[in-house]
């Protein structure tokens, strides 16, 4: 009889560890659809190391598209506005505008939450307010050192994060982001007037990017690739392929170009929460991008292989 | 229950809108930031005033799309794109403090940018943050080289501070990083749920020198 009932027991604790990580997991869905369907304005503080930074976003969906205005309010007040496949980068005393299109994902890419909880463990916890709306607190911890982890408040009403704490795998806090005051719904005000901001760009280097094309066909594969991380698009240039690798949570780039005639560059680098790793390989430039520990970005310069 | 804000932390706010703050004092801020409701209301309409006061002029355009707006205004309009003749940045801290603080800089935050503001927004207790954010400055590889202009590269200890740029690398260097920054941003940025836009590093970022 006690047997019995230790196994009861047991059982019923996994049943309730299952429930608390399907109720995360849940949580982790409505946020990764919000952030794309949303309509939403606020002002946020993001924090990388000592370095402060307050910005205002306002983020619109019109008809399949998403369209976004993202202002730096201190520092250098830098501005991105980005909508039906483009994206502009004003920069203020630069007068510099990007304009990128032509993306698109591989067949199936994106993972499921349950492939993405092979490699971080999801866990809710208690209720917490945030600018004075209510969210739960979501934890992403990685189960390995090759990803960062991640402690969210997700907003109860419409799922966005309103408070974001990234950590790398020690436990050390990277970066920070904290909404001030968020507005969400219909009274958010239209994005497409700020296109008159783009008629301050002069000089520009516009480039149009290539399309997606088959990852077949680069003429590259990747041997051993840091655990979770699979390819998920493919886009080349006439001398620059950009491939995008993703767990599903964390992603990060790996650009590959012709050498230029004065060289290449190789070692870390980093701005703001995002490191850079590049390296001269097979004779051409090699360089990886993304919010993941330095290790992991190392470790995918190194699969690169000629095909 | 809110609590009134003294000048010295009305004048703090306004010192890190115009980037007047020390990087000891900007940490310090956050914190405080996620403890005090009032703080954080008061933040939200210095930086409605900030955003105002950097606030382009009327549309000229009405794009359903902005991708077709860019490419028209930029291989059609050259002439449009001259730039705008630069206003004298106004700082918000001479804004702010210019008349009596607090009470008038809501007052004119009113005046200035009322669809900015939420005045409906409840103060929010200290003790409704599970957690108070931590100041820790991220961790420093002391084994990571920074990027040099050359094959061989040249090995530098990284710098500790963790300033928000690429650090000591030469310009043609950085601005190749920034542009491989922003293309992630935006490629991979459908993956980004964490935060409320992918562009947030870079923005935040310092620009690389031409």
């Amino acid at each position: 009889m006690h047997s019995v009932n230790r196994f009861l027991g047991i059982f019923l604790a996994a049943l309730a560890v299952d429930a608390h990580a399907g109720d995360a997991m849940a949580w982790f869905e409505r946020m990764r659809t919000a952030v794309h369907s949303e309509d939403y304005e606020g002002r946020f503080v993001y924090q990388v190391g000592p370095q402060l930074r307050s910005m205002y976003v306002v983020h619109r969906i019109s008809g399949d598209a998403e369209l976004e205005r993202l202002v730096s309010l201190n520092g250098e007040h830098k501005q991105v506005i980005r909508g039906g496949g483009a994206v502009a980068c004003l920069e203020p005393g630069k007068h510099r505008a990007s304009v990128l299109e032509g993306m698109g994902s591989m067949p199936g890419a994106e993972p499921s939450s349950a492939e993405i909880q092979r490699f971080y463990d999801f866990s809710l916890h208690a209720e917490q307010q945030v600018a004075g709306r209510p969210g739960r607190l979501l934890k992403l911890v990685p189960r390995d050192d090759l990803r960062f982890g991640y402690e969210i408040i997700v907003d109860a009403q419409t799922g966005l994060p309103l408070h974001t704490v990234m950590r790398n795998p020690s436990g050390q806090q990277q970066s920070q982001m904290l909404f001030v005051d968020l507005k969400t719904g219909p009274d958010i005000p239209p994005i497409e007037h700020d296109i008159s901001a783009l008629q301050m760009t002069r000089e520009d280097r516009i480039t149009v990017a290539a399309g997606v094309s088959d990852p077949r066909t680069s003429g590259w594969r990747f041997e051993s690739l840091p655990g979770g991380f699979e390819l998920r698009s493919y886009r080349a240039g006439e001398r620059r392929q950009h491939f995008i690798f993703s767990d599903g949570l964390a992603t990060l780039s790996m650009y590959v170009e012709e050498l230029a005639p004065q060289g290449g560059f190789t070692g870390a680098s980093r701005m703001g929460a995002t490191q850079a790793y590049g390296d001269v390989r097979h004779g051409h430039q090699v360089t990886a991008v993304g919010e993941v520990p330095d290790k992991t970005l190392r470790m995918m310069v190194n699969t690169i292989t000629p095909r | 229950m809110s609590e009134r804000l003294n000048d010295s932390e009305c004048e703090k706010l306004s010192a890190f809108l115009d980037g007047e703050l020390s990087e000891q004092a900007q940490a310090g801020l956050v914190g405080r930031l996620a403890e005090q409701a009032e703080l954080r209301s008061q933040l939200a309409r210095f930086q409605a005033i900030s955003a105002q006061l950097q606030q382009n002029e009327p549309p000229l355009v009405d794009a359903s799309s902005v991708s077709e707006a860019v490419r028209r205004r930029v291989k059609d309009e050259p002439a449009v794109l001259a730039p705008r003749r630069r206003r004298p940045r106004i700082k918000v801290r001479k804004v702010a403090l210019g008349t009596a603080l607090a009470a008038t800089v809501a007052g004119l935050a009113v005046s200035v940018a009322p669809q900015l503001l939420d005045p409906g927004a409840e103060a929010l207790p200290a003790e409704n943050f599970a957690f108070a954010p931590r100041l820790s400055v991220p961790e420093v590889d002391a084994t990571k080289v920074s990027l040099g202009g050359s094959v061989s590269g040249t090995a530098e200890n990284s710098d500790p501070g963790q300033k928000q740029r690429w650090k000591r690398l030469q310009p043609d260097v950085r601005l190749k990083l920034d542009r491989y920054l922003l293309e992630h941003n935006e490629f991979a940025g459908r993956h980004n749920v964490t935060h409320p836009s992918a562009h947030v590093g870079f923005v935040s970022g310092k620009n690389a020198q031409r």
